[in-house]
């Protein structure tokens, strides 16, 4: 589901800190590919803008992994016409916040401004994505950056955690395995003639797609794009498929998604100094394209979403194996990731992850009931109407789906998820779950 | 059914809060509440503050106000911890309970066609635990575990030394959540009585924002909280006033298990009704607010040194205090610790350029952070809860446009004197 993506990314800045009746969602191509879609909104007070690139950790060859994100942190840096203090801390001095974040699938910068702003804002924040200089000394001063943040997510057991699982179950064969952030390694070596060229391949039109919702005008907005994104100059962008990565490890099903096919060790145990342990276990599932989002979407929330979910029901409230758990369905453009996440004591990690794996493989012989499939959906349709009360948060959903792939997803989720039978999370279930052999990852003392 | 209202009072607030009509009574035995309708919505959000959080707790009980309220979902006399998660969530509702240091707070979101349903379930919480003896067991088991796990978090472990280190003679030092052996030691009677003393009616302020009319609130808050009477006398906070006194430590180094070291310095700072309290928030967009902040600049833009630098000044009803922090590479400690000395010397230092764009800035944010009905829930209900009135909402905003450079200087001047500064270090 969308709200998990938050989880794989990695922001330039550090987030410590969460009606519209007369709106439109209306979406455009320019003339050279590159895509926009308005969701104008005339009650909002403010106007999201945010432009999304199709390229992230998962387009990086290994010897420039974290390229993306580095880009993403020198973006913010100057162009031929502003200096680093006119682009963020010009849009701050409006009023407004700005930031960005990249994905194994994408990088995205975005502007959350009141409405007086729209133009100004998506002005500057066009100009800084387009036109990086990506100048030397910046270069060095935001690498020392960039491995402190790397230092501060390996001191975090379940960021930590998180990469070692998509390391794990793509099993350095697919680009996926990568981490966002790099290695430290790869960070020291990027070079400037790296990043022009990256950017030169990835930003290119028919990579980008540009969302603004809330309170804007239209006619002058699209004026504005047309005038910026539509110069860009039409580049064929390189695309390499899935089915190029997924060599061994994975067979693929007659719909075009992939299912494991394991032989490997599949649970790797790290050793750490923490409180207690960290337990990730899940599978690869359906991609972008596919319908069987919907049912996994609702298969999340029946085992692990609310206190009334099957797994917090068994591992924390009856057995009292679990302090927490909590299930999740992240979407991808390729394989997207079911897995179940819990934080137990050390001498209950084994009985953790074998009930886990009963009560997933319950799910493929035994319909849910009901009332635990009537549940799951309330909470994703109160979910969905959270998201969309601000225009960043309709704008991120929007473009989430649509720089993945599937732009549809958004207008037919609630449609989709309603559709959900008992019978299509079996059958769901049963078709990506190699059972026993999850892959696993814990962290423990 | 109580019925009579003493106060009730009609505000409009400015468009760009996006409230429409605020509404606000007070029932007879003290029970406060502000309603907000935002129609077409879909969604209803409640939040309860119950006054006192961790501050009236003695340190040997600390954490029992964090442990009373999580135990509030666990069972009522009419509902089990089981049902009343299956009710409530079968209802797309989700009630949630948390303590700060000032007071304790029971929320809920809910499709606003389930209001009425999944408010008879709210209330039942907040009348009617009744602690199980087996939820208690299981629930301190989790927040010992939670206790435990905050070592595994650098941030964590650096803030509380320094809340140890700063508050050290008021109840603020105590972590929110207690310590491991004060949890443990924690009974079912010890719960009980600490919720009979303190869920009165007249330390609640009830907020609700969204698809509902003030009518059908109004009706639901006399239904279910008109009727309770008041028992005994409101328990006070004592007051207590924190010293800091010379010559005694004021800096402390750690050892930690991290591979980043960590840096908070401070300075005790006024709390939330002293009149320097919105010139200490500008000060803190000065120096902490965004990209364009004095500490975003020296400490990333210039010298690349951390990756997380900022600053906070968190408003507090006794005390408050102003933090700078940063994480940071082992060998590049004390260079920040310098850095932070050199900022506080140089803040007086202001150009009125400088003070609108933190003004802006601190405005816009305010501003962006009332986005969401459960944000703006949240604020009307906190400034009633904090002493300042639930308009002072909109007032913060021209209370920070009067803010002059003579203000921050005499703040600081008052304040931040660097050869008092409160250091920890985790290296």
């Amino acid at each position: 589901m969308k709200n998990i993506f938050r989880f794989f990314l990695s922001s330039y800045f550090v987030i410590l800190t969460t009606v519209s009746f007369l709106y439109s969602v209306e979406s455009n191509k320019l003339k050279n590919g590159v895509s926009v879609i308005f969701d104008s909104d005339s009650s909002a007070d403010t106007t999201a803008i945010q432009i999304w690139i199709s390229a992230g950790a998962a387009n990086e060859d290994k010897n420039i992994s974290g390229i993306s994100h580095f880009i993403e942190h020198l973006i913010f840096k100057g162009t031929p016409t502003r200096t680093q203090k006119q682009i963020a801390p010009d849009i701050e001095k409006l009023g407004g916040i700005i930031n960005a974040a990249t994905s194994k699938d994408f990088t995205y910068f975005y502007a959350i401004v009141p409405s007086s702003y729209s133009i100004k804002s998506a002005e500057i924040l066009t100009d800084a994505v387009l036109n990086p200089l990506f100048p030397e000394e910046e270069i060095e001063k935001e690498r020392r950056v960039i491995l402190e943040e790397i230092k501060r997510k390996d001191d975090n057991p379940q960021s930590l955690l998180f990469d070692e699982f998509y390391s794990h179950v793509f099993l350095n064969f697919s680009r996926y395995a990568q981490r966002v952030i790099g290695t430290e390694e790869t960070v020291s070596k990027l070079k400037r003639d790296d990043f022009l060229s990256f950017h030169k391949n990835f930003y290119t039109p028919e990579n980008i797609l540009v969302v603004i919702a809330g309170n804007f005008d239209e006619k002058q907005m699209l004026g504005f794009l047309k005038n910026s994104f539509g110069k860009i100059k039409k580049l064929k962008t390189k695309k390499e498929k899935f089915e190029e990565w997924m060599v061994q490890k994975f067979t693929k099903l007659e719909d075009g998604n992939f299912k494991y096919s394991f032989s490997e060790p599949y649970k790797k145990t790290i050793k750490k100094d923490v409180s207690h342990s960290y337990i990730i276990m899940g599978f690869p599932a359906a991609n972008i394209k596919s319908d069987d989002q919907y049912p996994l979407d609702v298969a999340s929330y029946i085992l692990g979403t609310g206190r009334a979910s099957r797994l917090y029901k068994k591992l924390v409230e009856e057995t009292k194996l679990a302090y927490t758990v909590s299930v999740s369905f992240a979407t991808h453009n390729g394989p997207g990731l079911f897995y179940v996440y819990a934080e137990c004591s050390p001498e209950n990690a084994s009985a953790v992850t074998n009930k886990i794996l009963i009560e997933l493989n319950q799910l493929t012989f035994e319909n849910v009931t009901d009332e635990e499939l009537d549940r799951a959906k309330t909470l994703l349709m109160r979910d969905k109407l959270l998201q969309e009360q601000t225009p960043d948060g309709k704008a991120e959903e929007l473009g989430f789906y649509a720089a993945l792939g599937n732009r549809k997803i958004a207008e037919n989720y609630t449609k989709n998820i309603k559709k959900v039978r008992p019978e299509h999370i079996k059958n769901v279930i049963s078709k990506y779950l190699i059972f026993p052999n999850i892959p696993t990852v814990v962290i423990t003392p | 059914m109580k019925k009579i209202a003493i106060i009730f009072n009609f505000l409009l607030f400015a468009f760009n809060f996006g409230y429409s009509q605020v509404n606000n009574i007070v029932l007879d035995n003290g029970f406060t509440l502000v309603h907000c309708e935002k129609k077409k919505i879909g969604l209803v959000s409640v939040n309860l503050f119950v006054k006192g959080g961790s501050v009236i707790e003695t340190d040997n009980e600390a954490g029992i106000t964090n442990l009373t309220v999580q135990l509030l979902t666990k069972g009522t006399s009419n509902r089990i911890s089981e049902k009343i998660a299956i009710e409530s969530e079968s209802l797309g509702a989700t009630i949630f309970a948390g303590c700060s240091n000032d007071f304790s707070e029971v929320s809920m979101i809910v499709p606003s066609d389930n209001f009425i349903p999944a408010f008879d379930i709210f209330a039942d919480v907040v009348n009617n635990p009744t602690f199980p003896e087996k939820e208690f067991e299981k629930e301190k088991t989790r927040t010992i575990a939670a206790i435990k796990s905050k070592s595994d978090r650098i941030f964590d472990v650096a803030y509380d030394e320094f809340n140890e280190l700063i508050f050290k003679n008021h109840p603020y030092h105590k972590p929110v959540e207690g310590y491991r052996t004060t949890v443990s030691s924690l009974t079912t009677s010890q719960i009980s009585d600490n919720y009979r003393k303190h869920f009165k009616t007249a330390n609640m302020v009830l907020c609700v924002v969204g698809d509902v009319d003030f009518e059908t609130a109004k009706k639901l808050v006399e239904k279910y909280f008109g009727s309770i009477k008041i028992i005994g006398t409101i328990e006070k906070t004592k007051k207590e006033q924190p010293k800091i006194e010379s010559n005694k430590i004021s800096k402390k180094t750690y050892t930690g298990k991290f591979q980043q070291s960590y840096i908070f310095s401070g300075f005790l700072a006024p709390d939330i009704n002293q009149k320097e309290y919105v010139t200490l928030k500008v000060i803190n967009a000065i120096l902490g607010g965004g990209m364009g902040s004095r500490l975003f600049d020296v400490l990333r833009e210039k010298s690349g040194l951390v990756y997380e630098g900022d600053s906070f000044y968190p408003s507090r009803k006794e005390i408050s205090d102003f933090v700078l922090y940063a994480g940071t590479s082992k060998e590049n400690v004390e260079t920040v610790e310098k850095i932070f000395i050199d900022e506080i010397k140089k803040l007086p230092e202001i150009t009125d350029d400088e003070l609108k764009n933190a003004k802006e800035y601190l405005k816009g944010n305010y501003l962006l952070d009332h986005r969401t009905i459960q944000r703006q829930c949240w604020y009307l209900g906190w400034w009633e809860t904090m002493g300042k009135g639930y308009e002072y909402d909109q007032k913060y905003l021209e209370d920070i446009d009067k803010v002059s450079i003579s203000d921050i200087k005499t703040a600081c001047e008052k304040y931040f004197n660097p050869k008092e500064i409160i250091t920890v270090i985790l290296k």
